[in-house]
């Protein structure tokens, strides 16, 4: 069984669709590549799985279980993380308390403990402090955890969103567009610690037009357009799939 | 060590203030001051949420007529009609407040204006209320055989209520509740996919907020022993907005303190007449405004020599080595 399957699926803006009819499955542990040129309805499949938009028919499963209904929130606590197009930060935050503030599921101890700051709700915070610097020092952000998120690079600032997305401790883990606007040595480093995120057990869905860090990461590539499914394979498949070559270049002779 | 000494030096004079200020009309104005300050301590944490309320005056107006009216109707004892009278608040909050936050932040700014509105509508129309001329008579605070009377004692009793206030706030901005609250106020997006029940949080600061409104009214009914329903008019609601803007919005504790304190005292050493008041802050506003948007409290960081001289106090302070004095 696929960790997410989606059924079916159509979003309607008015009209307008942005996904038409879709049927896909994300398997476990696995590196899903999710293409197509701009406007195809890759940005808004995310906004669909992780709640921001109802569907207009077709299901989202998740483990088994019917999760198109879900708000944001709820989506967050079962499991499945994201990232945005933008660089979406508390920007007036530090590095480090961006993290920790990322930090808000997977608390113990209760809200009024928390609020009378008791000896068990201090000892979490510490431990959730900890757990906060360790994802730093995975993705590499550790020294600097001082600096305001507003002054890091764009580069800096792609691999900050992926600590955040990480605070939930997500199974399935929903990457928009991590390498854009990197340059080729930040590129790498970041398909590095995407592999690494897969070897920990995390699942991930990422939207990318780089096209040559996707063909390289990716273990498997989903192209659509016009909100449809057009393509399904490994990378050398989709880079020689006709389909897939017109729907970015346009048809010959037309 | 050094904050903690000087948290004791404020406390003691917080409380030895009436015994340094003599004068019943300072002390009076220092009353009003820590009213107004908790207030102000409202709108900054529904602000923290990226709400704007323009009717904190309204949910201090049920506050003090919860309390006087039970009082004075059901003879309740004040010691009981003040946490009453947050709760009454608070509860009426949250009816408005969890209808209005479903339809986002302006349908909240929105009906926080016009259930103040709707406050003094109906304080001054029902007779049982007080109607316009307002509610006489509301008798003042006794403990045993001891009745409030004094300006000193009205004092500690605000300073006990506003020192609690911030304690709560303080708590609670501390806390995972805080960083919930700073979280959608940067970014609501990326607060709900962190898993923030957007919705709930800003509800449960307006819900808080207005609990504390709500106390401040029972204590203002006591203080001044009548109520009149023009008093909590919607140019309250806009000015308990100042207190915070004035002192600083990023400031949500100290922010409001500092700007009641301002709005406060300078009319009077002004020497202002009342007719002028609101002319005197609309200036005030104006100026901070356009030269110091981020309040009071943020001249240090605008002005980065006055921040090195604060530092370098503070390094004497706690006898560290200061930069350039030849070490």
């Amino acid at each position: 069984m696929a960790l997410l399957e989606i059924r079916n699926l159509s979003k309607y803006f008015g009209g307008l669709a942005a996904i038409n009819d879709l049927d896909m499955d994300v398997f476990d542990s696995e590196i899903l590549g999710l293409i197509g040129p701009n406007g195809a309805g890759k940005t808004t499949l995310f906004n669909v799985i992780n709640g921001f938009y109802l569907p207009t028919s077709g299901k989202v499963i998740f483990k088994g279980n019917e999760i198109s209904k879900l708000r944001p929130h709820q989506i967050s606590e079962i499991g499945i993380g994201r990232t945005f197009q933008l660089s979406t930060l508390f920007m007036r935050s530090t590095v480090f308390d961006n993290v920790f503030t990322g930090f808000h599921i997977n608390y113990e101890t209760g809200l009024l403990r928390q609020f009378l700051h008791s000896p068990a709700a201090r000892k979490e915070e510490e431990t959730i402090k900890h757990k906060a610097m360790e994802i730093l020092q995975f993705m590499g952000l550790a020294s600097l955890k001082g600096e305001l998120a507003q002054n890091l690079p764009h580069g800096h600032q792609r691999i900050l969103g992926i600590c955040i997305a990480l605070a939930t401790n997500p199974e399935l883990l929903l990457l928009d567009e991590p390498v854009t606007g990197m340059n080729p040595g930040e590129t790498l480093t970041m398909i590095d610690s995407i592999r690494q995120l897969r070897d920990r057990g995390i699942t991930i869905v990422v939207v990318e037009h780089d096209m040559k860090a996707v063909m390289s990461l990716c273990d498997r590539i989903v192209v659509l357009n016009y909100g449809r499914k057009i393509a399904d394979g490994l990378p050398e498949k989709i880079r020689e799939n006709k389909e897939v070559i017109e729907a970015y270049l346009g048809r010959e002779g037309a | 060590m050094v904050k903690k000494t000087l948290l004791g030096v404020v406390g003691l004079i917080l409380v030895l203030l009436p015994f340094i200020i003599t004068s019943n009309y300072l002390l009076h104005l220092i009353i009003y001051m820590c009213m107004y300050s908790m207030l102000g301590m409202g709108f900054s944490m529904i602000w923290k949420n990226r709400l704007i309320t323009c009717g904190q005056a309204g949910f201090w107006a049920i506050g003090a007529y919860t309390s006087a009216l039970l009082v004075t109707r059901l003879g309740l004892s004040f010691w009981l009609a003040l946490p009453i009278a947050g709760i009454a608040s608070a509860l009426f909050a949250l009816l408005v407040f969890s209808i209005a936050l479903r339809a986002g932040p302006l349908v909240f700014f929105g009906m926080s204006l016009v259930s103040s509105f709707i406050v003094m509508e109906v304080m001054g129309s029902v007779e049982f209320f007080g109607g316009w001329e307002g509610l006489l008579d509301i008798p003042s605070p006794t403990i045993g055989s001891f009745v409030f009377f004094s300006k000193a004692s009205y004092y500690y009793l605000v300073l006990f209520l506003l020192v609690v206030n911030v304690l709560v706030f303080y708590a609670l901005y501390k806390s995972r509740i805080g960083r919930a609250w700073m979280a959608i106020g940067q970014r609501v997006q990326l607060a709900e996919v962190q898993g923030i029940n957007v919705y709930r949080y800003r509800l449960a600061a307006a819900v808080i907020a207005c609990f504390f409104a709500g106390v401040v009214g029972g204590f203002y009914a006591h203080y001044q022993n009548l109520l009149i329903p023009t008093t909590f008019s919607f140019i309250q609601s806009i000015y308990v907005q100042m207190y915070a803007l004035i002192g600083g919005l990023g400031y949500f504790i100290a922010g409001p303190i500092v700007g009641a304190g301002v709005m406060v005292f300078l009319p009077e050493f002004l020497r202002i007449a009342e007719e002028f008041q609101p002319i005197s802050y609309a200036i005030v506003l104006i100026l901070i405004i356009i030269f110091l948007p981020g309040g009071i409290l943020s001249i240090p960081q605008r002005f980065p020599p006055l921040a090195g001289i604060l530092s370098q106090i503070g390094k004497r302070i706690r006898g560290l080595p200061v930069p350039g004095r030849g070490s």
